[in-house]
């Protein structure tokens, strides 16, 4: 009877032992992640909507009513600051965990390997798009199976920022992702 | 001899009853596996087709039909791009690379496809991987022809060999460029996409088809020559979709805005990946239908095979009456009974799985020819794996419910003479 | 202390329903080690019930019942079903052997289920297919039918392999329930001569149920069941 006590808490001891150790390398981890959201990703003293006002101030309201030359060029003006949105290399080489939206670029079978990850759904519909500094692009070793892409998910990985200076690559994220997890 | 020897050699003084439960068993482990292995292949085939574009240009249509058109040469596009507005596009500091392509015309069934040398250089399927020409050339002249592996293939065709191309798609066309055909100057190497069914002339190529021809009808009267054809300005007045690359794939949405505002003509970009996606979405539906099925047909199968089980139990009457009375215990009868289900849900796995293999080779020319997808061969995924493991543990549980009624029934009758 | 009986029985009372009379109602009986008892009682005496409770398939609700001086009254399923197996030889009155097993492979099961019964003493030959081939002779089977399928076996031959399972591995107690019921009046006569001849050369006391008052010379004692007022043997 003793003898059958003893061996059931030894196994219970060892199964908790196990437990315990899986749950502590699971919260290691995550803490290896630093949670980052999307206005972090835009640099502290950028204003793009200051930015966008001062132009529009320069020109004449009625004009600008009437459509015209006049209004596509301060079109193209905003849409050129828009795109242009600089971004902070606060990140870089940072491991950071951020959720957002999955849209897809590649596929390997079923699995997603690389993808666009944006702050909120149907960023391919609305208008006008996120600006550059709002989109990061997550690379998978291994691809990940999403059934619904509706649903945001959150990438683990590590953040990499490109130079503006480069001349194929434009200034951008890059997120080499190690995980994919849903976003509850 | 034990009791396991003792349940096999019982099963077998019953085979006929046995060999059918478990050819029922077998069939519905079979129709599982192949559901579900047709729906990754054919996932695998869509997803293997293009790789390495970030964005699919074509006159405004919906994404989805885009996407089969061009990419699938499924269904046809509704109108085309002009080359004005291709070049504008193209220009855009942005763009990396683009392929433009032309589509319309078909040679025995097969399209043909007008494009450049930068369909060579970037078109890319599967893992990034790029187009090979395996024997010859890429078409350096007007009338020359590239082959995909399947097209030489199946119609028999050699570098050197001329042949004629028909205007529309489709096998049979009453309307034939007979006048000036297209020498075969190069043979890609297989890819496993629609690549290997289409041809490849310049779009200059796709221009000088057309020469002669007015709205779709042929002009009657002399056909211009082919001399006089080259002389002319080839530069084609429109295209059907181009693919392109960007220099940053961080841009992808502002040119894809960019595009759809266009004003010159309704245009629309589609990010493939997406649109894929969109598509995987649309016909999760029905893949879940089926396999909601698939998974019917094993509960069916397993509850066929506790009846047939049950209604052995009664001629069995006598059999376990004499293990009764060499000693067997209620848990004896009980393990007796889960042996042979047990027995149905390990040798119906097995020969399910060969049964589903020998299923996909014969299917497999047949699906390939006609719908493009490739079938496969080997172990099932991960969770199909789970599925099976819990079907073999069902399998063997469920021999308790005639184990009990073997027990129940032993007890009323004891070793009573009266049977 | 070791019994001298086989089994003993007191005040036993079994019924299949509660709240019905009893099928069966014995105030008293017992069997001395190494004799043999025939039962005899019309249908629906309750001899069938008596046979089970005595091989501890089925408990009785009331009653002292002892075999081989284990207390079958208290004991568990588990424990009745292992002492069948290592002390007890069954025959039933017909289709006594398993269709899928040669006439060899049917008389070893006895010896292949129970260790102990493999390990006993009263063993003719150390090899198991020996010992199997003994009794089929003993039991006077032709030794050409040894590795045939049963049915090429006559029921008077069936009826000797299952004595010689019965047999084999010298357990203490012997039960026939009828098993000369199907025969003809030739066979029922060898038959007889050779079980009584065979239990009592190993000692073994032999139970032996039928309708037959002819056999009750071959028997040292006799019972007569009483017919229970249901009139029902199940």
């Amino acid at each position: 009877m003793f003898k059958k006590l003893h061996k059931l808490s030894v196994v219970t001891l060892c199964l908790l032992a196990i437990t315990a150790l899986t749950i502590g390398v699971a919260v290691a981890k995550q803490q290896d992640y630093i949670p980052v959201s999307w206005e972090q990703l835009i640099p502290a003293d950028y204003d793009l909507e200051a930015l966008q006002n001062n132009l529009i101030e320069q020109y004449d309201s009625e004009i600008l009513q009437s459509g015209g030359a006049e209004a596509d060029a301060l079109y193209a003006q905003l849409q050129f600051l828009q795109d242009n949105a600089p971004v902070t290399k606060e990140y870089n080489e940072t491991r950071i965990k951020i959720p957002g939206f999955v849209v897809p670029l590649e596929f390997d079978g079923d699995k997603i390997t690389h993808f666009l990850l944006v702050p909120y759904y149907g960023a391919c519909i609305h208008s006008p798009p996120p600006p550059p500094n709002q989109i990061v692009y997550v690379i998978l070793q291994e691809g990940v199976q999403i059934d619904d892409i509706y649903y945001p998910v959150y990438v683990n990985g590590l953040m990499r920022v490109e130079g503006m200076d480069s001349e194929l690559g434009a200034a951008g994220y890059t997120l080499y992702g190690d995980s994919v997890e849903p976003y509850i | 001899m034990n009791w396991i020897h003792l349940a096999l050699k019982s099963l077998w003084n019953r085979k006929t009853t046995a060999l059918l439960t478990l050819l029922m068993v077998s069939i519905s482990v079979c129709l599982l596996l192949s559901v579900d292995r047709i729906r990754s292949d054919t996932r695998n085939s869509f997803s293997n087709t293009l790789s390495g574009s970030d964005l699919l240009v074509g006159a405004r249509t919906g994404s989805l039909n885009l996407l089969l058109y061009s990419v699938f040469r499924m269904g046809n596009a509704t109108n085309n791009i002009s080359w004005l507005s291709y070049q504008e596009l193209k220009s855009h500091p942005d763009i990396a690379w683009t392929i433009p392509i032309s589509l319309g015309d078909s040679h025995r069934g097969y399209r043909v496809i007008g494009t450049n040398d930068d369909y060579l250089l970037h078109y890319q399927y599967g893992r990034q991987r790029a187009i090979e020409v395996q024997q010859g050339v890429w078409f350096n002249d007007v009338f020359e022809v590239v082959l995909g592996a399947e097209v030489a293939s199946q119609l028999d065709y050699n570098i050197g060999d001329n042949i004629v191309v028909g205007h529309g798609t489709g096998s049979t066309s009453f309307e034939k460029h007979d006048d000036r055909p297209f020498k075969v100057v190069g043979i890609l190497a297989p890819t496993g996409t629609p690549v290997d069914k289409s041809l490849h002339i310049p779009l200059e190529g796709i221009t000088a088809l057309h020469v002669d021809w007015q709205s779709g009808v042929k002009r009657q009267g002399k056909a211009t020559s082919v001399a006089d054809t080259l002389a002319m300005d080839l530069e084609p007045e429109a295209i059907t979709v181009f693919l392109l690359g960007m220099t940053s794939r961080l841009k992808v949405f502002s040119f894809q805005r960019l595009v759809n505002d266009f004003s010159s003509e309704p245009l629309l970009a589609v990010i493939p990946g997406a649109a894929l996606q969109e598509l995987w979405q649309l016909i999760a539906i029905a893949e879940n239908a089926l396999l909601a099925v698939s998974i019917m047909v094993i509960i069916t199968g397993l509850i066929g095979m506790v009846t047939v089980i049950i209604a052995t139990l009664n001629e069995r009457r006598r059999e376990i009456a004499i293990f009764r009375a060499l000693g067997a215990r209620r848990e004896t009868l009980l393990g007796l009974l889960m042996i042979e289900s047990g027995f149905y849900g390990v040798v119906g796995l097995i020969t399910g799985y060969i049964l589903h293999i020998v299923m996909m080779l014969l299917a497999n020319a047949y699906v390939q020819s006609h719908y493009g997808i490739a079938l496969t061969v080997g172990w099932p995924n991960e969770s199909m794996i789970y599925i099976l493991l819990g079907f073999l543990l069902t399998a063997t549980v469920l021999g308790v419910v005639p184990g009990y009624r073997a027990y129940r029934q032993s007890l009323s009758d004891g070793l009573s003479a009266n049977l | 202390m070791t019994s001298a009986y086989a089994f003993e029985l007191c005040d036993l009372a079994f019924s299949w329903k509660k709240n019905t009379p009893a099928t069966l109602d014995i105030p008293s009986l017992s069997l001395p080690l190494g004799k043999s008892l025939f039962i005899h009682g019309a249908s629906g005496s309750g001899k069938s019930t008596l046979l089970n409770i005595l091989s501890g398939v089925l408990v009785a609700q009331r009653g002292d019942v002892k075999v081989l001086n284990q207390p079958f009254s208290t004991l568990s399923n588990r424990n009745r079903d292992q002492i069948r197996s290592d002390h007890l030889g069954y025959i039933f009155q017909q289709f006594n052997l398993l269709p899928y097993l040669s006439v060899l492979e049917n008389v070893l099961l006895p010896i292949k289920i129970s260790a102990l019964r493999r390990r006993g003493h009263s063993r003719h030959s150390i090899a198991l297919i020996d010992e199997a081939k003994h009794w089929l002779t003993q039991l006077k089977v032709p030794e050409n039918l040894f590795q045939e399928n049963i049915s090429r076996l006559s029921v008077g031959q069936q009826q000797r392999v299952a004595a010689a399972r019965a047999l084999i591995g010298s357990p203490e107690i012997i039960i026939a329930d009828e098993p000369t019921s199907s025969l003809d009046q030739k066979n029922v006569d060898n038959f007889m001569a050779v079980l009584v001849d065979q239990c009592s050369s190993i000692g073994s006391s032999l139970v032996f149920v039928s309708h037959d008052l002819n056999l009750v010379p071959y028997f040292d004692t006799s019972f007569a069941l009483q017919t229970s007022p249901t009139g029902s043997d199940l």
